[in-house]
């Protein structure tokens, strides 16, 4: 049992949380706050206030215990090597594995990067080579990943989907991710990060739209507007006073970041805010009521103004 | 030397190479050899003196650790600059150790060449005693960077990122200078006896000696024992 016991930090807790053995899928809205969350419970770092604890001793306390622990962090540094290929060695002899750094990099599809020097990679690239030894690592018991999906296509999604699954049986399995259709592939018991505390959330989608961006702007009628007419987005809200900016939903979050921008930018409307919120299907549709929808411009819920898929 | 000692000097030797850290040393040889020689043509008997209290070990030496620690732990803490290691299964203090004990290796070298060079440029060739000097002031560079190693040691386990580094430098320039005792835990004070200048409290050269090595140990274990297992 990986526990949290009156932890606090940064935008965390106070969190007394369990994670059993399985999957545990953690989502939240702010990706920072996700990343710290990853680090505490991969015992790289010590909390401000209280204790994360594996099998009743404090976790990344000991060389040995910190070897249980398999790790994707939000910001990833490699060892210091000639090489990537000489960086994944050490690690994996630190580790005690037998595993040989050139063939986990040629199964994971990241040969090309073996010769390459550990600091003149691109982040995205540095997260992919840590994601490929936490998975390749045995016998780790703790896995915790800081939204892994996003390293696809680096590494294929099948084969982080396959690779923590198999995991489930014997090690606690955590992964952070800020988007519901992740944490939907990602399957597992899903746990919701609101207000710094961890909820058991039985997650429901709403079909073909899971995310929403509170948008402030210049113009934001003109933009809600335009953003109706865009297909990255499937509902456009808001409630009078405007200043209170519009809700933008869609089904990927970075699409509709886009299309705000594009948006905006196109028609020369200066942005103040935009902010990610997730929407829990049995919530929303309460809290949709009370919007209107932009595009047949009377009282509506969210999801309506388009057809939905 | 366990592995965990071996892989952090092994990290730091790159740290050092990559962030070109010898450029710190070209630097120093000239600010070294231009001050010496400005003390030569002033033509004063205690020229050398006056070279090595002031500008080489009252000035360069100290920012030249400082530096070096800089450069070796990436401008981090040392928690964080082992961290790599300890979180693959390393052990973070023995990391810590083997980081340290590579740029004390560095500062002993640099504080040697440097004690030595700055005698041999404001004495000239000419004199006599030339040789004897430039080896008693070699033997308390490597002391001096030996000691610096093990203070910046400590400081680097101090603040988020390793802002304990300029708390020291700060201080040792600051505090080190005095002869009161308020100058007793910092290098600075017994290198200066050590070269000939006012000890600090009166001490003799032997005592300030035993201070500077007892401190010097003192600070290196400390800074070790902070860091996680």
């Amino acid at each position: 049992m990986l526990a949290l016991r009156a932890v606090r930090d940064p935008g965390l807790g106070p969190l007394t949380f369990d994670f059993g053995p399985g999957v545990h899928v953690v989502l939240g809205d702010w990706a920072p706050t996700l990343d710290r969350l990853v680090e505490l419970l991969a015992g790289v770092r010590q909390p401000r206030s209280g204790h994360v604890i594996w099998e009743g001793r404090l976790l990344g306390k000991t060389p040995a215990l910190r070897r249980e622990v398999g790790a994707l962090l939000g910001e990833e540094e490699l060892l210091p090597a000639r090489s990537v290929l000489s960086a994944l060695q050490t690690a994996l002899e630190l580790h005690a594995s037998s595993l040989n750094a050139a063939t986990l990099l040629l199964n994971v599809g990241l040969a090309a990067l073996a010769d390459r020097e550990p600091r003149a990679l691109e982040p995205r690239e540095r997260r992919a080579i840590a994601l490929a030894l936490a998975l390749a690592l045995e016998p780790v018991r703790i896995l915790v990943l800081a939204d892994p999906l996003a390293v696809a296509p680096l590494v294929s999604r099948e084969l982080i989907l396959q690779a923590c699954h198999a995991r489930a049986e014997q090690s606690v399995v955590v992964i952070t991710t800020c988007r519901p259709q992740d944490a939907l592939e990602l399957g597992g018991r899903v746990v919701r990060l609101v207000g710094g505390q961890l909820h058991v959330e039985p997650y429901v989608m709403p079909p073909g739209s899971a995310c929403e961006l509170c948008v402030q702007a210049s113009d934001t009628r003109r933009l809600a507007a335009l953003l109706a007419a865009t297909s990255a987005v499937q509902g456009v809200g808001f409630q009078e006073p405007l200043a209170q900016g519009i809700w933008v939903r869609g089904a990927d979050l970075e699409a509709l970041a886009r299309a705000v921008a594009t948006a905006a930018s196109d028609a020369g409307i200066q942005l103040y805010s935009v902010s990610p919120r997730i929407v829990p299907g049995a919530t929303h549709e309460a809290a949709a009521a009370t919007h209107v929808d932009a595009q047949r411009g009377a009282a509506s819920i969210f999801g309506r103004a388009k057809a939905t898929p | 030397m366990t592995r965990s000692m071996a892989l952090g000097a092994r990290i730091t030797a790159l740290r050092l190479a990559e962030r070109r850290s010898w450029i710190w040393f070209v630097v120093a040889v000239l600010v070294c050899t231009l001050g010496a020689s400005f003390m030569r043509e002033q033509g004063s008997p205690s020229a050398a003196d006056m070279a090595l209290v002031h500008i080489t070990f009252g000035l360069v030496v100290p920012l030249l650790a400082y530096l070096s620690f800089d450069a070796a732990l990436a401008g981090q803490a040392f928690e964080q600059a082992v961290n790599p290691l300890a979180r693959h299964g390393g052990s973070g203090r023995e990391a810590a150790v083997g980081a340290s004990f590579c740029v004390c290796v560095l500062l002993v070298g640099y504080g040697a060449a440097l004690g030595a060079l700055t005698v041999l440029v404001s004495r000239g060739g000419g004199d006599a005693r030339v040789l004897a000097d430039a080896w008693a002031s070699s033997w308390i560079g490597a002391v001096a960077g030996l000691a610096y190693g093990a203070w910046y040691t400590l400081a680097s386990t101090l603040g988020k990122r390793g802002g304990g580094r300029i708390g020291l430098l700060l201080t040792d320039w600051v505090l080190g200078a005095s002869t009161g005792f308020l100058a007793v835990p910092f290098p600075r004070a017994h290198i200066r006896s050590l070269l000939g200048g006012t000890p600090a409290l009166d001490w003799s050269q032997t005592a300030g000696l035993v201070a500077l090595v007892l401190g010097s140990a003192l600070a290196g274990s400390l800074g070790a024992a902070r860091l996680r297992r």
